[in-house]
């Protein structure tokens, strides 16, 4: 499917969940099963899904654990929970179930764009959408550079390890400090010696990049489908 | 500190792409001007380096670990706009990318770690060093403190802007965000000190200011 209707189609899920209101159960049910639904279609596995929304989960405990306290602040009635010990109000739900479910949709979306599209195409597609040329281009550079850095810091880290370093204390961090030094060192040069062999390739501050193909009518129909869809779930199950 | 989708209210969200999306203007601008063709491998791989540097863990208390977070270093390294610049490559690569951070956060992430972190974690290195004395030390000892304020104002104003939205209220937010990064930021700043420390010896024409010449 072609990137920019697939960049069309996730951003919009993620922005009309986002302006949906949290009281109507029905409409983020109908996001979540468009977004799974089309990632099967799109054939981006499933099980990444589940480990990328595990990374918003801390950030979700602790909003839960936050929602008993807000009912003291506002003076609502509250009830009693885990046998009274602590105190849910409504508000403190709201806030709860408003964080957790835009935040999963919002990883559910992402992650099903960046599991079905490689990376050069969205950015191809997100120059179609107006994105600066010059960050276009910057993000392929890191983007490119940064498998090459995280091998390198991996190959570190396994050194460091098999050497018998156990690092538990915050005053230990010095050693990794030194680590990411000559990391920063090796990057830098690496940086130089890459513009260097650009240059000697004709480098004149611009990147090339492939131009995208064509839309397809199916892209046309399918992204016009998924969008009618979303949007009749926020205008009609709200 | 990647704020999620839904966490935040429109109105701060939409004030802050406008606030990121002005500062990205005007630091593109800028960078294209001073360093030209240079400046695609030289801040290409400095954010490749940021992301590879913040997947590298630090012990913080008892086997528990915090992650570097690399705005200052960046903005001694290469100056608070291009340090800007930086960030946002890493945040929005790892929002488009690796789903990590929300698409209507963006522009709050952005300016939390990217503004915050890099245009005014710079100022106030370039502020502490101007009291700390011209002497080595004094050098480290600004890399330092301004590595850690920059993580407790990134955090506080992470924990205002949640609060604001009415997510979770104050007094609950504020103290464990602050609490966990008067920690965190520890570690921050020990990495930061001897990063900077080594490229001073090794490569200090790398350095943005350097100590010859905050000595001058």
């Amino acid at each position: 499917m072609d990137a920019r209707a697939k960049i069309f189609i996730f951003f919009s899920t993620v922005i009309i969940g986002v302006s949906t209101p949290v009281t109507s159960p029905r409409a983020f049910a109908a996001y979540f099963a468009a977004v799974v639904l089309i990632s099967i279609a799109l054939r981006a596995p499933l099980s990444i899904f589940l480990k990328r929304v595990v990374v918003i989960l801390p950030f979700v405990l602790f909003i839960a654990a936050s929602a008993p306290f807000a009912a003291r602040e506002a003076g609502e009635s509250a009830r009693p929970f885990l046998g009274g010990a602590l105190l849910v109000t409504d508000r403190g739900i709201e806030a709860f179930a408003n964080a957790a479910l835009k935040g999963a949709l919002g990883v559910c979306a992402l992650t099903a764009l960046s599991l079905s599209t490689p990376f050069h195409e969205m950015l191809a597609g997100l120059r179609w959408f107006k994105v600066p040329a010059i960050l276009v281009s910057l993000s392929a550079f890191s983007y490119r550079y940064m498998f090459v850095l995280i091998d390198e810091a991996s190959r570190m880290k396994r050194a460091r390890d098999s050497r018998g370093w156990r690092g538990r204390w915050i005053w230990q961090s010095g050693v990794v400090g030194n680590m990411i030094g000559s990391l920063l060192l090796r990057s830098l040069e690496r940086s130089e010696r890459v513009y260097s062999a650009m240059l000697s390739r004709g480098y004149d501050g611009s990147l090339p990049m492939a131009e995208l193909p064509a839309p397809r009518l199916t892209d046309f129909i399918v992204a016009g489908v998924f969008f009618s869809a979303i949007m009749s779930a926020r205008l009609f199950l709200t | 500190m990647h704020i999620p989708d839904g966490f935040v209210s429109t109105e701060l969200s939409v004030a802050a792409f406008a606030i990121s999306g002005l500062a990205a203007a005007v630091a593109l601008k800028k960078a294209g001007k001073d360093l030209g063709e240079k400046q695609v491998p030289l801040l290409g791989v400095t954010a490749a380096f940021v992301f590879a540097a913040q997947m590298m863990n630090f012990p913080v208390l008892g086997g528990t670990s915090g992650h570097f977070m690399g705005a200052v270093l960046a903005s001694v390294l290469l100056g608070p706009l291009n340090a800007f610049i930086v960030m946002l490559l890493v945040l929005s690569i790892q929002c488009f990318g690796f789903a990590d951070g929300g698409l209507t956060a963006l522009g709050l992430n952005v300016f939390n770690m990217g503004v915050i972190g890099g245009i005014i974690g710079y100022y106030m290195f370039r502020g502490i060093l101007a009291v700390s004395g011209k002497s080595k030390n004094g050098y480290a000892f600004a890399v330092g403190a301004a590595s850690w304020l920059s993580i407790m104002l990134a955090s506080s104003v992470c924990a205002f802007e949640i609060a604001l939205s009415g997510t979770a209220p104050l007094k609950v937010v504020l103290p464990a965000m602050a609490g966990i990064h008067a920690l965190i930021g520890v570690g921050e700043a020990v990495i930061t000190v001897s990063v900077v420390s080594l490229v001073a010896g090794v490569r200090p024409d790398m350095l943005h200011t350097r100590i010859a010449e905050a000595q001058a």
